[in-house]
């Protein structure tokens, strides 16, 4: 009994992985929240970066963690634990995890259509403004009129979709070069 | 893997197939939410008419027409031109329905209270959720 009550207190460096990764996501989580915005809802989302680099090099279920951790541990340290804002970016990062989830199968099954950091970002940055902005609709401002400012919304989501895919293929790109090609500056 | 995926030589990084296929199905979606939501005009083009606070019927502004309504007193005569519609004739006393005058804009209404006959101007965008005289 003491053995199995040892065995679960050890933590795997998989969890130090995750704790790295999501440690770094929340950092810029909370650097972003800084940031102005022009409208409410509105984000370059930069945490996003380390949520697609973690799914190119370690897999979905790795990102699903580093993204959970982001959005509760970045919550409670903004002070927007169980308030609206906390609602929509936890129902906007699930349906941004489940897109994630659906074009990496994809991407794994057919070699030939494989989608880059770009293609997962465009898509995890629209789904996320999608089940935002779907929240916000059913339990904040039901009026119809707010659809008006869908096709904006989902604009913005794709040009910072592109940029945060963009910046995550840029840095898989360099972390994939071979070590030789890194120059040692002597001191 | 493949020659296409060399071609943007300009882009800092590499599209591959698959990531073409997602920017195309994000535009077209982007696209048909601009022709869902945007190409509404801002002319209201219609208004809703109520008997009794029941849905009656539902007219188009551009189509001149004289309406007949009946209402609980008799028959209301409405007019239709040119975007707007007013009450012309309405069997009550106190006429003030008629000098509510012509109505064209997203959310108006005119109402004949004795006589039960409402209209409302419909829009996507009401510029009023209601009104209190």
């Amino acid at each position: 009994m003491t053995e199995t009550i040892k065995r679960t207190l050890r933590s795997t460096p998989e969890d130090h992985l995750i704790a790295w990764l999501a440690a770094l996501a929340i950092t810029i989580h909370i650097a972003e929240s800084a940031l102005p915005s022009p409208l409410p809802g509105v984000k370059p989302g930069l945490a996003n970066v380390v949520t697609l680099l973690t799914m190119c090099l370690y897999g979905w279920r790795i990102a699903l963690w580093v993204v959970v951790l982001r959005v509760l541990v970045g919550s409670l340290v903004i002070g927007t634990f169980l308030s609206p804002t906390f609602v929509l970016s936890a129902t906007g990062a699930t349906c941004s995890l489940l897109a994630l989830g659906v074009l990496k199968v994809w991407s794994d099954r057919l070699s030939h259509w494989a989608i880059s950091p770009v293609g997962y970002g465009v898509a995890a940055a629209m789904a996320h403004m999608l089940g935002q902005f779907w929240a916000a609709y059913l339990l904040f401002v039901p009026h119809k009129a707010l659809f008006h400012i869908l096709p904006v919304l989902m604009t913005l989501a794709l040009v910072f979709g592109l940029v945060s895919g963009g910046i995550a293929a840029i840095v898989l790109q360099r972390m994939q070069k071979p070590i030789e090609s890194i120059e040692l500056t002597e001191s | 893997m493949t020659a296409s995926m060399d071609l943007p030589r300009k882009l800092p990084f590499r599209l591959t197939r698959g990531d073409r296929l997602v920017l195309l199905l994000a535009i077209i979606l982007l696209l048909s939410l601009y022709g869902l939501y945007w190409s509404q005009g801002v002319f209201a083009g219609q208004a809703a008419i109520y008997v009794n606070g029941k849905y009656w019927g539902k007219v188009n502004l551009y189509q001149s027409q004289a309406i007949d309504v009946p209402g609980k007193l008799g028959i209301s005569h409405l007019l239709v031109d040119k975007g707007r519609i007013r009450f012309v004739d309405s069997p009550c006393t106190g006429k003030q329905c008629i000098y509510q005058g012509w109505i064209s804009k997203g959310g108006e209404s005119a109402t004949c209270l004795p006589n039960g006959v409402s209209v409302q101007v419909l829009s996507p965008d009401p510029r009023y959720d209601s009104i209190n005289f």
